[in-house]
């Protein structure tokens, strides 16, 4: 099967030779439908594919662009959405049987930005039941497979797109993080994912899993594509109480930018625990890599961050509770019985469990804000151990044998309680070929500083370039 | 002081297998079968049990929760 080289292309790439008029949007869309075709039917990416829709969109888009009237980089680009965003007239399950036949009556802010900006969505991608948790095994509508394996998961929760990017089926995504769910997905599948922070992207029109902790995020191959796609989706916006206000500055000139004189903040405590050793060897040589680049490498403390996981759990027990009590009181029966289970434990979960984790919720973002006074941002591993295989209840993490949930966001949860603008970047690869991803960690709404560190050690690397082996 | 002696009295009080179906009768509608409000305990216990333990290495009374954290002053970083 040979692969039509516009389809490795990253938006920047491609909306060049489409600004140009090189390539017609038509001609990107239909290569997109053909690749879906070919591979999604193994890998369970998409759920549902808009062929009709994506072809009338590009001939629009076309159009337009003949008239003299580009909108921009993303005018044109292939768009997966994760399944829990709401678009308008078109299913929106959430990766559940309760919503199977929602059809939402407008759409997210965040798709609405992103199609305002002429990107295209191509359809909806595949998500762990109601984004609560990180394998992305549906039990309704069956697992996504990891193309650089396949029988591995791709992570969760915005697995769907994670699995898609990789396997060239969009140009970029949209997901959503509580608890890593951009993250561990770029991670497993080899691609790039950004929760930015708290309050810089609007999550009105998405389904949400825990208030006080999802942030919607872009997806994509490159740093640079990730940068774009923010620049169109930061800002505040009315329908999102969480929205902040905060100027969003221009992200480009980060992308030409060095690290020489940063100072790249190294987690003595936590982040290096029970890690891979094939995890560990790519990490430090990634931190390495940015120290030759002209980075100054410091240790940093973060004292309370190791009661961070039970906070986690009990955050978004209680939170998610709260949303899915009227739908557990009428449709409890069409939820998987592991995820009605938690949700049934939070309904009933003591308030003082949930005041005690966000009273550790306070220490661990204590902990980040002092260490990033004395760092411009924190480098650490994305995931403790390579990726899971379907089906594995536990994995080996250095010394340490824990469930997956467990290995999979036990490193990028943390940051979702901070609410840190936070980049997930591939750094290499295990002796089995699975790729092995890296975090960079910013000040608050500091997110040009994270993508000037990212940018400049794929620039160096350029693992970016690789593909999986789906022929 | 008095707020976390209630607390703890409500939660002695849910601990119970019972006292978490009568909640669920209320709450949910339907009163939880017992190997649901097995599971349900099991999940409880794991997070205070956590909790208990951080709890007493933070000593967490005396810290304000992060429900507001995007209001105050050291969202603000400076280097």
């Amino acid at each position: 099967m040979s692969v039509n080289p516009l389809l490795g292309m990253s938006a920047a790439q491609l909306g060049e030779l489409i600004r140009n008029r090189a390539v017609s949007p038509v001609e990107v869309v239909q290569a997109t439908l053909d690749r879906i075709s070919e591979v999604n039917p193994d890998l369970n990416s998409y759920w549902l594919v808009l062929e009709s829709e994506a072809l009338a969109a590009a001939q629009v888009a076309e159009a337009e662009i003949t008239r003299g009237e580009y909108r921009g980089v993303l005018h044109g680009i292939p768009l997966g959405v994760k399944d829990v965003f709401h678009t308008r007239g078109v299913r929106t399950t959430a990766g559940s049987r309760v919503l199977a036949d929602f059809v939402p009556d407008q759409d997210a802010t965040a798709v609405a930005r992103l199609q305002t900006a002429g990107a295209i969505m191509m359809g909806k991608q595949a998500t762990h039941e109601f984004a609560y948790g990180v394998t992305n095994i549906n039990p309704h509508y069956g697992p996504t497979r990891n193309p650089w394996d396949r029988s591995r998961i791709p992570g969760g929760s915005s697995g769907g797109t994670g699995a898609a990017l990789a396997a060239m089926m969009c140009t970029v995504g949209l997901g959503s993080d509580t608890g890593g769910s951009v993250r561990i997905p770029a991670a497993c599948c080899g691609v790039v994912g950004l929760k930015p922070t708290y309050g810089r992207v609007s999550r009105h029109g998405v389904v949400p899993l825990s208030l006080t902790m999802d942030h919607v995020g872009p997806m994509a191959r490159t740093v640079t594509d990730v940068a774009l796609m923010l620049q169109i989706l930061a800002g505040w916006d009315p329908l999102d109480q969480s929205s902040s206000r905060t100027p969003v500055p221009d992200f480009s000139p980060a992308l030409g930018e060095n690290v020489r004189g940063l100072r790249i903040g190294v987690p003595v405590d936590y982040f290096f625990d029970d890690l891979d050793p094939e995890v560990e060897l790519a990490v430090r040589a990634a931190i390495q890599d940015l120290g030759d680049l002209g980075a100054e490498i410091v240790e940093v403390s973060l004292p309370h961050i190791v009661d961070v996981m039970v906070a986690q759990y009990a955050i978004v027990l209680a939170e998610a509770s709260a949303w899915h009590l009227p739908l557990l009181q009428t449709h409890s029966e069409q939820y998987s019985p592991e995820l009605r289970s938690l949700l049934e434990a939070g309904c009933v979960m003591p308030s003082l469990h949930y005041i005690q984790a966000q009273q550790v919720r306070t220490l661990v973002a204590q902990d980040f804000y002092t260490a990033l006074t004395q760092a411009d941002v924190l480098v650490t591993p994305t995931l403790p151990v390579p990726v899971p295989s379907i089906g594995a209840t536990h994995v080996q993490s250095g010394n340490r044998t824990e469930s997956v949930i467990d290995a999979m966001i036990r490193l990028t949860c943390p940051m979702d309680q901070a609410g840190l603008p936070t980049l997930s970047l591939p750094c290499g690869f295990t002796s089995a070929g699975l790729p092995v991803g890296f975090q960079v960690v910013g000040r608050p709404f500091a997110e040009a500083t994270v993508i000037q560190v990212g940018h400049a050690y794929e620039s160096a690397r350029e693992w970016h370039r690789r593909s999986p082996p789906l022929e | 002081m008095m707020f976390l002696l209630v607390r703890k009295e409500v939660y002695a009080l849910t601990s119970e297998a019972e006292s978490i179906r009568q909640i669920s009768t209320r709450l949910l509608g339907r009163k939880f079968d017992t190997q649901t409000a097995q599971q349900v305990l099991e999940i409880l216990d794991g997070i205070s049990q956590g909790l208990a333990r951080a709890d007493a290495r933070l000593r967490l009374a005396r810290v304000s929760p992060a429900t507001d954290f995007l209001a105050k002053s050291q969202w603000q970083v400076k280097p």
